[in-house]
């Protein structure tokens, strides 16, 4: 493989001080951003580029100066006639088929016998679970993030160690850095029905995640973008029948500082959560340095 | 990207407040979101003989190709409301899905691993470089498509190859250098610059790079 080859003349980061990091990824998209876009990479590759342009417009560019050859390619097909007159009708039978059972499924669904049928996550479920379980597995959440705080106590260390790793300076302005919180999600578009809290010793690398509404008919990863700029898969979710997940999240940095932290189907370019650890410790800081107390 | 019409109606009113074939895709797909199956067969009328070419260009036979369109449409009218949120034009939607099953098809057939996907490339960096009239739309209209066939021409047949096989057989550049018997690094090098001759050609050609 040939060296990194710029496909642009000024890159964008180049007159940012923690350039250097970026610029591995960037290099790795300019080394393979042809072969990404005919998704002919392995899937971990495939998968690391694809992270890494939800972040950096630059790559974007790049990548997007290729997206008209796949699509090229496509168009290149020899014209056949069409298919049959009968897969049109084969379609519109199954369209209308999906239309007749969804309307009785709403109707059944009014009915008290509905209750135990099972059901995709629905805006009301969600409300339903906010009022009722939430609060219970926010106690079990504390509960667990306490248990995970206890695992190290050397809180002056900790902040030695992240001050090291970020490479900016920590101003917590007298707030214990390792004092256990709860992150909680924002929805990443208007259709995203999930919510998750992931509790963590910001200064840790480990984490627990409670989700819930997630669809449990598609598999859902957890990837992460650190500040330095890596960006990685942290772990596939293991979502139950009713579309919620709980596991132990393990990080390769400490939690804050990570960029974002993000919810997405496998299949899909839309992430359905993200955390935004680093924004929401500054966020406290700045609360803290104000006066108030958020943590 | 077009909003659902405010007054959405159904059966002979819907037919009487829309002119479906005038209506641009991205306001179909709006309706089709609103379960308007009239929406999904002007569509279907407008787009299925491209996604039939398209199929079967992959697969090789006409039975797998309609089974393909069949699923292809179905699944745009599932998902229309998740179009919506800025997926670039339909047809590059739908022909992305169309190539998902082929290739899926495929592997199935040669008793290869399904494709764990990622996210699509195109789908992913669609909303950067769709312009009003997709490259799919004014290749099926015949004004492109032989200047794409030229582009194709133009690059040896050791780099398209590799190109062609990774887009039409769903083959990983290291599947490619099994089956041709060449080193990773040299199907490596003769993609991007094939990829890149492709480009550069296509952009002489002015054919719309945007």
């Amino acid at each position: 493989m040939n060296g990194p080859e710029r496909l642009t003349p000024e890159h964008p980061d180049d007159r940012n001080p923690r350039s250097a990091s970026l610029d591995l990824e960037c290099a790795f998209v300019d080394d393979n951003v042809e072969a990404f876009v005919l998704r002919a990479l392995d899937l971990s590759d495939q998968q690391r580029i694809a992270l890494h342009l939800r972040w950096c417009e630059r790559c974007r560019a790049v990548a997007g100066g290729y997206t008209p050859i796949p699509r090229m390619l496509a168009a290149s097909a020899p014209l056949a006639d069409g298919p049959s007159p009968a897969v049109r009708d084969r379609l519109m039978a199954r369209v209308a088929g999906e239309m007749a059972s969804t309307r009785a499924a709403d109707t059944t669904a009014t009915t008290p016998a509905a209750e135990a049928a099972p059901r995709k996550p629905t805006a009301s479920r969600i409300t339903l679970w906010q009022r009722r379980i939430l609060p219970a597995a926010t106690a079990i959440l504390t509960i667990a993030i306490l248990l995970v705080s206890a695992w190290g106590i050397g809180l002056q260390g900790e902040i030695e160690d992240l001050r090291a790793q970020t490479d900016q300076p920590v101003t917590f302005s007298g707030q214990p850095l390792a004092s256990p919180r709860l992150f909680t999600t924002k929805p990443a578009c208007s259709n995203c029905m999930g919510v998750a809290q992931l509790g963590a010793d910001p200064g840790k690398s480990t984490a627990v995640l409670m989700a819930w509404g997630l669809d449990p008919n598609q598999t859902h990863e957890v990837w992460c973008m650190h500040e330095n700029g890596e960006s990685n898969r942290v772990a596939v979710l293991d979502v139950n029948a009713d579309g919620d997940a709980m596991q132990t999240l393990t990080f390769g940095r400490p939690i804050a500082g990570y960029l974002e932290i993000r919810i997405v189907k496998q299949n899909d370019a839309t992430p359905e959560l993200i955390f935004s650890p680093k924004h929401d410790m500054e966020e406290a800081s700045n609360d803290i340095s104000a006066g108030s107390s958020s943590m | 990207m077009s909003t659902v019409p405010q007054s959405i109606t159904t059966g002979h009113e819907q037919d009487q407040a829309h002119r479906y074939p005038d209506l641009e895709d991205a306001a179909l797909v709006a309706l089709m979101a609103a379960q308007d199956p009239k929406a999904l067969e002007t569509l279907y009328e407008r787009h299925a003989r491209i996604v039939f070419s398209f199929a079967l260009r992959i697969v090789g036979d006409p039975a797998s190709a309609e089974e393909i369109v069949q699923e292809a449409f179905f699944r745009s009218w599932q998902q229309a409301t998740r179009f919506t949120e800025g997926r670039g034009t339909y047809v590059t939607w739908l022909l992305s899905i169309t190539h998902n099953l082929a290739i899926d098809e495929i592997r199935k057939r040669q008793r290869r691993p399904q494709r764990a996907d990622s996210a699509d490339p195109v789908l992913l960096l669609a909303n950067l470089n769709d312009p009003g009239l997709s490259v799919e739309d004014r290749a099926v209209q015949g004004s492109w498509r032989e200047e794409i066939e030229a582009a194709l021409r133009a690059i040896p047949d050791a780099q398209r190859e590799p190109i062609e096989l990774a887009y039409f057989s769903g083959l990983t550049q290291r599947e490619i250098a099994d089956h041709l018997g060449e080193p990773l690094g040299t199907i490596k090098t003769r993609m991007r610059l094939g990829m890149r001759k492709l480009r550069e050609t296509l952009e002489q050609r002015e054919v719309g790079l945007t």
